[in-house]
């Protein structure tokens, strides 16, 4: 049946097959044939299409040497249960996904599919051989594996590249519910090139169950292999999210099959970095003009410079940085790539070329010492902005206090520095904060750095050298806004979240006009609704921190009088968006803060809102253990404070049961400070003068 | 593969087309064909044998409603047992917005199913028997019930597609109670572990009546939701059964006493200290069934039969599940490689153990 089939679209299929078994049927009992209907045709190609791949489907499942290995002489909560792998030699090398073989496990059992003395019938136990991890691409989340097969395995046939089109059939395999026969879930390609040009996406029930199963197509070739690949959307951690959603993703067959002699070698294949950032805040449609080059980085090395604009990579044009993105993530650390280049005073397209890398040298944000005024957006769309950047505080003994800056200056430009690199861009014209601190970004530890500043229309140079971001906020506010006396009240506003029954609230300043507001969630402990008469409390305490350092303390209940739970995270991004239509805030100074149980689901609120969220303060709480870390980078600055509330608590064990965390963070490159409240007006003044300074450069 | 509309089906419509031209030109030649696989007329027919049931429930967070099946002309009706039929009145539906009220004639533990009787006559039904035969992995499958509560009134009850994923034993946990059913169950690719949804009737595309779909269960593999369905003959055995007035107990949830252990097979593992400790073996006991089948120091244990452990309280669950007189094999881990290792029969208590 196979024959006359090969490349054509399942309804060209479906008619032929349904053809040929008229044709067959009629041959054999013409008198009472039963035409089969489209349907059933394809029933029968679905199942043939499994039978075509059953041999070459196997099982795994983590064994109790594993597992031990896993937990390190702790108890650990057990893995997923059995997963499913697929054959790509017949040696006994099999390919498996991260989910079945988490990073430090070494070894696994392998069921191989039944043979003629193995049957379910027979009770004769199917094969089992020990597999050996022994490659991985962490960019995929694949696993090869090798075990030691007494006779050949079956290879599957992939399908080639061209004939993976999005509506076509897709049949996901997997050897989990039955070890005898593989499970089927049928489905249709619903769109390539998905997860940043990594995954087939499918709409066939992907679970579980056939991670690490092969996705094939009507006649059984292999599209790919099916895996948890992480989506971008925010807050997907472990990939499984989207579990029979009708939304699953597979890794093509030709994507791997290229780098399968790499991992039989036991090459680890990780995610090649270049060690940009983009002007844009917009992540997906922004101009691909590059504002941060790492130091010491691929971009670096290549000649990459700030300003920058990508043009193409690897000859695929580049419009948009989603652009950028889709030719990047495929690939991995070592692989090269040319880029064309248009640089502002250049007249042809510069064309250079980098070799991706694994890690990027340590970053640790580094700072001038200015608190730069809040825009409006009234202002930045009149293009005041296009001045520079104005200062409104300046950081005490900072390296601009030190130069001389002083507030109301405005920073017009800047360059680095004794550099020995003759062709060192002259000044970079700078137009607002963003990209002041995209320039900040690219650079390390300390930096001479000179800045060009306009005080009341004349200009002049201030040399600096850059220093590490401070890591506590100050006791008292750098040049405090004065409160006038005839201050308005700090208002109360409920917070309604359309089909959410609890309310959520917020302390504003009561004032429409004035700069953008910095925005502070607090997660007190558990207690399920907030009253207004609560708020009222809180806000007695927070009215003067609020007003003076224009923050909107935003306040959100448990939907369990007992627990914070995970549900109640998604209301936290709703509460954001509905806060941001009535108020016109600041972006770079949203934070977290958290009491006790309450300080845990900040770090975790921020996790899921990473790339919104620049500061997080756990008061009297720890991060979760197993919690994940990422690197800082100067696209995800994190400002974490680890708060005590109770300053006669004298007991060093009590008073820091984040010593450990500290470490963990400060290793990971992230800013981490430590203080503690003498009382709630000062804890109120303290974390708002924090959000001010997240927004420090 | 979600809930269908007719949209759906028609998403191939240009070689449908074809198709009905040629199915058209072809029924003429052969004039005693029964039509199967129409998608629609299927779906029509077997909503008018599946009913929409509202009980009492009242429970917090559970619903008070689901589906039933007729399965007799008089009105017998099978469906899940469940608190929503936990009632005086059941409040019974049907496609043509009849409305009858069921009472409760008895129920099977072991096969949670249900049967309910309303009174009336030439009901459309599907025939129950204990010989349907079971179908294969990849059928194509229409699931009929009323998920949601979405059809109300005379609207007939909603329509899925899908195929059957696998067919396996039913191992499922609602919260940590282990599913009382643990028999064969049709494991479905479509979502039909909804609200409203258990008691749904499974038929083929061409609307043979092959199982009922269960409750809202997660698997305990691997703790993902699962959408299954009870076979049509295991169905059939229930009914009659509770016709007959008798009732088939829940198998208990684990063996009370198991008849042997680790040690009455001669096993001593390393000492059980972590939550999932390794069944690494410790020593074997001369003269005893591990020691002559050839069990080592060291060894780990990876499989019993079919089952794969992984921990020490895996393997004692496995084990209990055996009564004398089942084989007993264990595939362990020596030197890298798997070895198969059989103990043969379980003995019985009373018979001592086999010496060398």
């Amino acid at each position: 049946m196979n024959g006359p089939l090969k490349c054509m679209p399942s309804y060209c299929f479906s008619l032929t097959t349904w053809l040929l078994c008229v044709a067959s049927l009629n041959f054999h009992c013409p008198a009472f044939a039963e035409p089969p209907e489209p349907a059933l045709a394809e029933q029968t190609a679905f199942q043939t299409a499994v039978r075509t791949i059953a041999q070459s489907v196997v099982r795994i499942e983590a064994s109790g040497l594993s597992i031990a290995a896993l937990q390190g002489g702790q108890d650990a909560t057990p893995t997923a249960g059995p997963s499913s792998g697929l054959v790509v030699g017949s040696e006994g090398w099999i390919l498996t996904t991260e989910f079945a073989v988490p990073p430090d496990m070494k070894e696994v059992v392998v069921t191989l599919p039944p043979n003629r003395q193995t049957t379910k019938t027979t009770k004769q136990p199917l094969e089992r051989l020990v597999g050996r991890v022994v490659g991985r691409d962490l960019n995929r989340r694949l696993v090869l594996l090798k075990c030691n097969p007494k006779t050949p395995l079956a290879e599957p046939q992939f399908a080639t590249q061209e004939s993976i089109r999005q509506g076509e059939w897709a049949l996901a395999v997997g050897r989990v519910w039955d070890p005898y026969e593989p499970s089927v879930a049928i489905g249709i390609v619903s769109a390539v090139d998905r997860c940043w040009s990594r995954a087939i996406q499918t709409d066939a029930a992907i679970s579980p169950v056939n991670y690490g199963g092969p996705l094939l197509d009507i006649q059984g070739h292999v599209l790919g292999i099916i895996a948890p690949l992480l989506a971008d959307t925010a807050g997907m951690e472990t990939g499984t999210e989207l579990y029979d959603s009708g939304v699953g993703f597979a890794v093509p067959m030709h994507d791997i099959a290229p780098l399968l002699p790499r991992l039989k070698k036991g090459e680890t294949l990780r995610p090649g970095l270049l060690g940009i950032g983009y002007s844009s805040t917009d992540p997906i449609n922004g101009h691909p003009v590059i504002e941060i080059v790492r130091a010491d980085s691929p971009a670096a090395k290549s000649g990459m410079q700030s300003g920058d604009q990508i043009i193409s990579i690897d000859g695929q044009a580049i419009q948009r940085i989603a652009d950028i993105r889709h030719a990047l993530t495929p690939k991995l650390a070592g692989d090269s790539i040319k880029m064309t280049l248009r640089r502002e005073g250049k007249k042809t397209p510069q064309t250079i070329r980098a070799v991706l890398t694994d890690t990027l040298p340590p970053w640790r944000r580094s700072m001038l010492g200015i608190i730069p005024a809040r825009q409006t957006l009234k202002a930045k769309i009149k293009k005041v902005e296009n001045n520079g950047v104005v200062i409104d505080s300046i950081w005490p003994k900072s390296p601009a206090e030190k130069a001389g800056l002083q507030p109301k200056d405005t920073v017009t430009a800047v360059a680095v520095t004794g550099t020995e690199n003759e062709d060192s861009p002259p000044f970079r014209p700078i137009t607002s904060s963003n990209q002041l601190a995209g320039f900040l970004g690219g650079l390390t530890g300390t930096t001479d750095v000179v800045l060009k500043v306009r005080r009341e229309d004349v200009f002049q140079d201030f040399p600096l050298t850059t220093a590490p971001f401070p890591e506590t906020p100050l006791k008292n506010a750098p040049a405090a806004t004065p409160i006038r006396s005839n201050a308005p009240p700090a208002a109360i506003v409920k917070l309604e979240i359309p089909e959410v029954a609890e309310t959520s609230w917020a302390i504003v300043p009561d004032q429409q006009e004035g700069s953008p507001l910095g925005v502070l969630v607090l997660f007190d402990e558990p207690s399920g609704t907030l009253l207004e008469t609560a708020v009222t409390t809180w806000a007695a305490s927070w009215r003067e921190a609020v007003i003076r350092h224009r923050v909107a303390v935003v306040l959100l209940p448990s939907s369990d009088s007992n627990t914070w739970r995970q549900a109640d995270l998604e209301r936290v991004g709703k509460t954001i968006n509905v806060l941001s239509q009535r108020y016109e805030i600041d972006p770079t100074r949203i934070a977290f803060a958290g009491f006790r149980a309450g300080g845990t689901f900040a770090w975790l609120g921020a996790n899921k809102f990473e790339t919104i969220v620049r500061g997080v303060c756990l008061i009297d709480a720890d991060i979760p253990r197993r919690s994940k870390i990422q690197e800082a980078s100067p696209e995800r600055f994190r400002w974490v404070l680890f708060g005590t509330a109770n300053k006669q608590n004298t007991n060093a064990e009590i008073q820091q049961p984040f010593n450990k965390s500290e470490q963990q963070l400060r290793s990971a490159g992230i800013t981490v400070g430590v203080l503690s409240f003498t009382d709630d007006e000062d804890k109120a003044l303290r974390l708002c003068r924090w959000v001010e300074a997240l927004g420090l450069l | 593969m979600g809930t269908i509309t007719l949209r759906n089906m028609c998403c191939r419509s240009r070689s449908l087309e074809f198709f009905v031209t040629l199915t058209v030109a072809l029924l003429a030649y052969c004039p005693t064909s029964a039509r199967g696989g129409d998608v629609t007329s299927v779906s029509v027919d077997a909503a008018s044998r599946v009913t929409k049931l509202y009980g009492a429930g009242g429970i917090r967070g559970l619903e008070s409603y689901q589906t039933g099946i007729l399965v007799s002309s008089s009105g017998h009706i099978i469906t899940v047992l469940s608190t929503a039929i936990d009632s005086e009145a059941i409040d019974c539906v049907l496609d043509d917005g009849r409305r009858y009220t069921a009472s409760l004639i008895g129920v099977d533990l072991r096969r949670e199913l249900a049967v309910l009787k309303i009174d009336g006559d030439d009901l459309p039904h599907f025939k129950l028997s204990t010989d349907s035969p079971r179908q294969a992995v990849g059928t194509r499958v229409l699931a009929l019930s009323n998920l949601f509560g979405v059809a109300v009134g005379d609207e007939r009850v909603s329509v899925q597609h899908g195929v059957i994923a696998a067919q396996v034993p039913l191992r499922a946990r609602r919260g940590s109670h282990e599913a009382a059913y643990r028999g064969d169950v049709y494991i479905l690719d479509c979502t039909t572990n909804n609200p409203g949804s258990p008691g749904g009737c499974l038929v083929t595309w061409q609307g043979l009546f092959i199982g009922m779909l269960g409750k809202e269960l997660r698997s305990s593999q691997n703790a993902t939701w699962l959408s299954y369905a009870i076979p049509a003959n295991e169905l059939a055995i229930g009914f009659e059964m509770i016709l007959r007035g008798q009732t088939d107990q829940a198998l208990p949830d684990q063996k009370q006493s198991p008849d042997f252990d680790l040690q009455s097979l001669g096993l001593i593992l390393v000492p059980d200290l972590l939550n999932l400790t390794p069944p690494f073996v410790e020593a074997v006991t001369q003269d005893t069934l591990a020691a002559v089948s050839g069990l080592q120091i060291d060894d780990l244990v990876v499989a019993i039969g079919d089952r794969t452990v992984t921990s020490q309280r895996g393997l004692r669950e496995e084990l209990s599940r055996l009564i004398p007189g089942d084989p007993i094999q264990l595939s362990v881990v020596r030197n890298g490689s798997i070895v198969l290792i059989d103990l043969g029969l379980i003995p019985s208590i009373a018979e001592p153990v086999r010496k060398k």
